[in-house]
């Protein structure tokens, strides 16, 4: 076993982010179904409305996603730091619903909470003033929320720097072909700027397998030369780990990873906004998703206030429960502490 | 009675060491690109101290790392 893998296996990414395809679809079915039970009382019309799918929230995802790299063009913030906002925005989406925190208020906190994640102290009220309608105070109510649902996995793996890994290979390896590798690489950088951001490839694959799809979309035959396919000579060190079926396994990940890209190649990345159809596609889901969503979190300075004010009143408080529960939401946390008030407080015997 | 433990580890058994690109003392020089190259030569990066080998470390390990790892097979029986 690579040492190398077993490292990667101890990453956040790894270990709280990284699903295979059948769990994360249930993920997102739950958390729709969740947040249609939760909404449906709270909306006052008798005739609950039309709530919206799980595929459309997926799709609702995908757009908002591209408005935040387009935001952060517009704000010229480093690709890393692009790519982590819109990872985090992904993850926070996958056990929260759309129609429960507005994604248009998440998609600057997560563009600023990126910013601070790859160690980028950009001040707050500059971010606030590129965009109309945005204070600071809008920015940071949703941040600690944010926090919470990527669960505090702050190290977004990125397939940047590998790329350069496998160029400088590549390179030494084909002196020759300058030229070709060159190209490849401008290409490749390309694609993993928008492609795996706006897909579900973060979730199914590592940064290494999907920087070598997006080199097997430019020129396999370039993966082939990182990924020799003749048999080792002797003990090389980069030949001993495709022994046995294991590059064909690594073959078999990298096709999967390239379909899911070639759905979005860059070239789309225009298309989402510029071309009338695709905008007009996602008008009735945006007018669904007004009429559907939750009432009370929609507004996320009021919900922090009422949070920050609950928080206040329950010290001055013992006894708290009516109180608590005039803000929503904290009713399951009671009914968790009084279970944990009535056991032993380390919980139940082992 | 003594446990054997194997050889002595200075690193405690921690092994960093690369298993599938070679990027030892002699092999590294053979690795160009326009940043390496800069901040091999150019007096900018030379005396600050910036170290051009842990960048490229750092480039292979992203490159190469997790390439045997197959998500769909290894999380499939874990409850979400």
């Amino acid at each position: 076993m690579a040492t190398e893998d077993e490292r990667y296996r101890q990453s956040t990414q790894f270990r709280l982010w990284s699903f295979s395809p059948s769990q994360l679809q249930d993920l997102r079915h739950k958390t729709n179904s969740l947040a249609q039970q939760q909404i449906a009382p709270r909306l006052s019309g008798s005739p609950s409305p039309e709530f919206l799918t799980a595929a459309e929230e997926a799709q609702l995802v995908k757009f908002f996603t591209v408005e935040l790299i387009r935001a952060a063009q517009f704000c010229e913030l480093p690709t890393e730091i692009r790519s982590t906002a819109a990872i985090f925005l992904r993850r926070f989406y996958v056990t929260n619903s759309v129609m429960t925190y507005p994604p248009t208020e998440l998609l600057k906190t997560s563009l600023f909470f990126g910013c601070k994640a790859e160690g980028f102290y950009i001040r707050l009220a500059k971010l606030a003033e590129k965009f109309t309608n945005t204070s600071s105070e809008q920015i940071l109510a949703g941040e600690y929320l944010l926090c919470q649902g990527i669960r505090f996995a702050f190290d977004v793996r990125h397939p940047f720097r590998a790329l350069e890994g496998a160029v400088l290979e590549l390179r030494r390896k084909l002196p020759e072909e300058e030229g070709r590798v060159s190209r490849a690489h401008a290409r490749a950088r390309e694609i993993l700027k928008f492609s795996p951001l706006v897909t579900d490839v973060y979730f199914h694959y590592t940064p290494s397998q999907i920087m070598m799809a997006a080199l097997l979309m430019v020129d396999a035959g370039l993966v082939d030369k990182l990924l020799p396919p003749e048999e080792g000579d002797g003990g090389a060190p980069g030949k001993m780990w495709l022994a046995g079926d294991m590059r064909n396994k690594i073959m078999v990940a990298l096709d999967g990873c390239r379909r899911m890209l070639e759905e979005e190649p860059p070239e789309r990345m225009t298309e989402y906004w510029a071309t009338p159809e695709t905008v007009k596609s996602m008008k009735p889901l945006r007018k669904k998703l007004q009429r559907c969503r939750d009432p009370d979190r929609a507004d996320l300075v009021a919900l922090q206030k009422a949070r920050r004010e609950q928080a206040v009143t329950k010290e001055k408080k013992t006894e708290g429960g009516g109180d608590d529960a005039a803000v929503f939401g904290d009713a399951d946390r009671d009914a968790k502490r009084r279970k944990v008030d009535g056991d032993d407080i380390f919980g139940g015997p082992l | 009675t003594i446990k054997d433990e194997g050889p002595y580890s200075p690193y405690g058994g921690l092994r960093m060491g690369m298993t599938r690109v070679n990027i030892s003392a002699d092999t590294r020089e053979e690795y160009h690109n326009e940043w390496l190259d800069a901040i091999r030569t150019k007096d900018d990066y030379l005396v600050g101290g910036y170290s051009a080998d842990e960048y490229l470390s750092r480039a292979m390990f992203d490159g190469f790392a997790g390439l045997g790892v197959f998500i769909a097979d290894e999380k499939p029986d874990r409850e979400v």
